[in-house]
């Protein structure tokens, strides 16, 4: 019979015998779980980023007002001006033809859930107002050419867009209503995922799971969690599984014994 | 007096026998009784690791279990009882005794009483008693203390397990959680314990 051997792991020579047998166990489990992260990785779809700034002038923003007889607009609030003239530029059809052009809608123009979609894809866009008259447009998708993409279309929109506003009523051109601060690049490196991400988090999985694996393995050692077990490890045979006794049984046959006694001493 | 011994013997017999009744222990004894014949021993010491794991009832419930279903001749030998003070076991034999049962199939006697009376030798005296009264007997069943109580007892159980020539472990939720089965398994085994085989006892219920 060879019984397997329980050790002490708060010991150093205990720790060093356990770490001696789970070496193979721990190495392979990791090696599983970063196997596993790494198809994670290679099947989670990549997400590029792109953005653009623009110079969009005040004073296109006080002809516009001028005309629609709004009052000047306080400095303060020419930022979020600008970015309603972007967000009035995405129109619906202006994003029906985008996502028709660039491929990002799986259902049809008519589809009851093409609106959830296109909302989905306008949320894609990320306005902000920075100083200096400018703000910046980014954008995610699926490939880097698809983001670029969509950021120069953008441009040209807004250019005809505002043009058309201020109904040639300035010597204004399309360069000198949005002017780009900086181009839309073609982006290298996906934003998402991570490669070095997933490898940690998966070779931290691994030693998790390893030392769930490594303290239920010495547990099993020193513990038999079922009656047959017995049985196998002496090499005998297992006569049975009895049934438990009712407690009300037991405890009549103690009392039955302790009063007996009594009587018979007394 | 009489009256109220008789009482609780009718209600132990109805307890034992209920129990002996279950479809599980009817497949035991009958896998006990084949290991035994077919290993030509007529001796079967009841040993466990913790007191109150069981033993004295099944061992009273394998006594009554062989003469009542198999009609054999059966000796209980109660080397955890040295005088004649009452235990559990000799409780439990007393109240099938005053029934109608044939003369002679089922005794008990102390494991003192089988040594010929040598206090503190009865471990070792076992085998000689054994042979003894072997004859009278179809199946001799000797109950004894538990292997944690063997220190503080003057009797052994693995000896004794070794002068019976063969033992049934007797396993339980009492032993089989507290994390000690591989420390009795081991035990079993480097003191060279003839076993017959294991059993698990439920315990005591709700």
């Amino acid at each position: 019979m060879n019984f397997r051997q329980r050790v002490n792991p708060f010991t150093v020579n205990g720790l060093l015998e356990v770490l001696g047998r789970n070496t193979l166990r721990a190495c392979v489990t990791v090696l599983a779980c970063v196997l596993v992260s790494l198809i994670f990785f290679y099947r989670t779809s990549a997400t590029y980023i792109s953005e653009v700034s623009l110079l969009v002038p005040s004073s296109y923003i006080a002809l516009l007002t001028r005309d629609e007889g709004v009052p000047m607009v306080p400095d303060a609030e020419l930022g979020s001006f600008r970015i309603a003239l972007v967000r009035s530029v995405l129109s619906d059809s202006f994003l029906d033809g985008l996502g028709e052009r660039y491929d990002i809608f799986q259902e049809s123009l008519d589809a009851p859930k093409h609106s959830i979609e296109r909302q989905a894809f306008r949320s894609r866009f990320i306005l902000e107002a920075l100083p200096a008259s400018t703000i910046r447009i980014s954008v995610t998708g699926n490939s880097p050419e698809q983001v670029s993409g969509l950021l120069s279309d953008i441009v040209k929109e807004m250019r005809k867009v505002l043009l058309r506003r201020i109904k040639g009523e300035s010597d204004m051109n399309e360069e000198s209503i949005v002017s780009v601060i900086k181009e839309p690049v073609v982006p290298e490196a996906p934003l998402t995922p991570h490669k070095r991400d997933y490898l940690l988090v998966g070779i931290f999985l691994g030693l998790l799971a390893s030392l769930c694996q490594i303290a239920y393995h010495e547990y099993r050692l020193s513990q038999f969690l079922f009656p047959e077990e017995v049985a196998a490890a002496l090499g005998v045979e297992f006569m049975g599984d009895l049934p438990e006794i009712p407690r009300v049984q037991w405890l009549y046959l103690l009392d039955h014994v302790k009063t007996s006694r009594q009587k018979l001493i007394g | 007096m009489a009256e109220d011994f008789q009482e609780g013997f009718s209600e132990i017999r109805k307890i034992v026998s209920e129990y002996i009744h279950t479809s599980e222990f009817k497949r035991f004894i009958s896998a006990l009784d084949a290991s035994m014949s077919a290993s030509g021993q007529t001796t079967l010491s009841v040993m466990s690791q913790f007191q109150g794991e069981g033993k004295s009832f099944l061992t009273c419930a394998i006594a009554v279990s062989f003469v009542g279903f198999l009609g054999k001749r059966v000796l209980v030998v109660d080397t955890a009882r040295e005088g004649d003070e009452l235990n559990l076991l000799s409780s439990l034999i007393a109240s099938f005794a005053v029934t109608d049962m044939p003369q002679g199939s089922l005794d008990v006697m102390t494991g003192r009483g089988l040594a010929g009376g040598m206090a503190g030798q009865t471990d070792f005296r076992l085998k000689s008693g054994i042979e003894h009264f072997g004859a009278s007997y179809d199946r001799i069943i000797v109950d004894t203390v538990s292997i944690e109580e063997s220190e503080a007892a003057s009797i052994d159980p693995i000896v004794v397990a070794k002068q019976c020539g063969r033992g049934l472990l007797i396993t339980s939720p009492l032993s089989l959680h507290i994390n000690s089965s591989q420390e009795l398994a081991r035990h079993i085994t480097r003191n060279r314990v003839p076993l017959l085989g294991t059993v698990y006892f439920g315990g005591i219920g709700a």
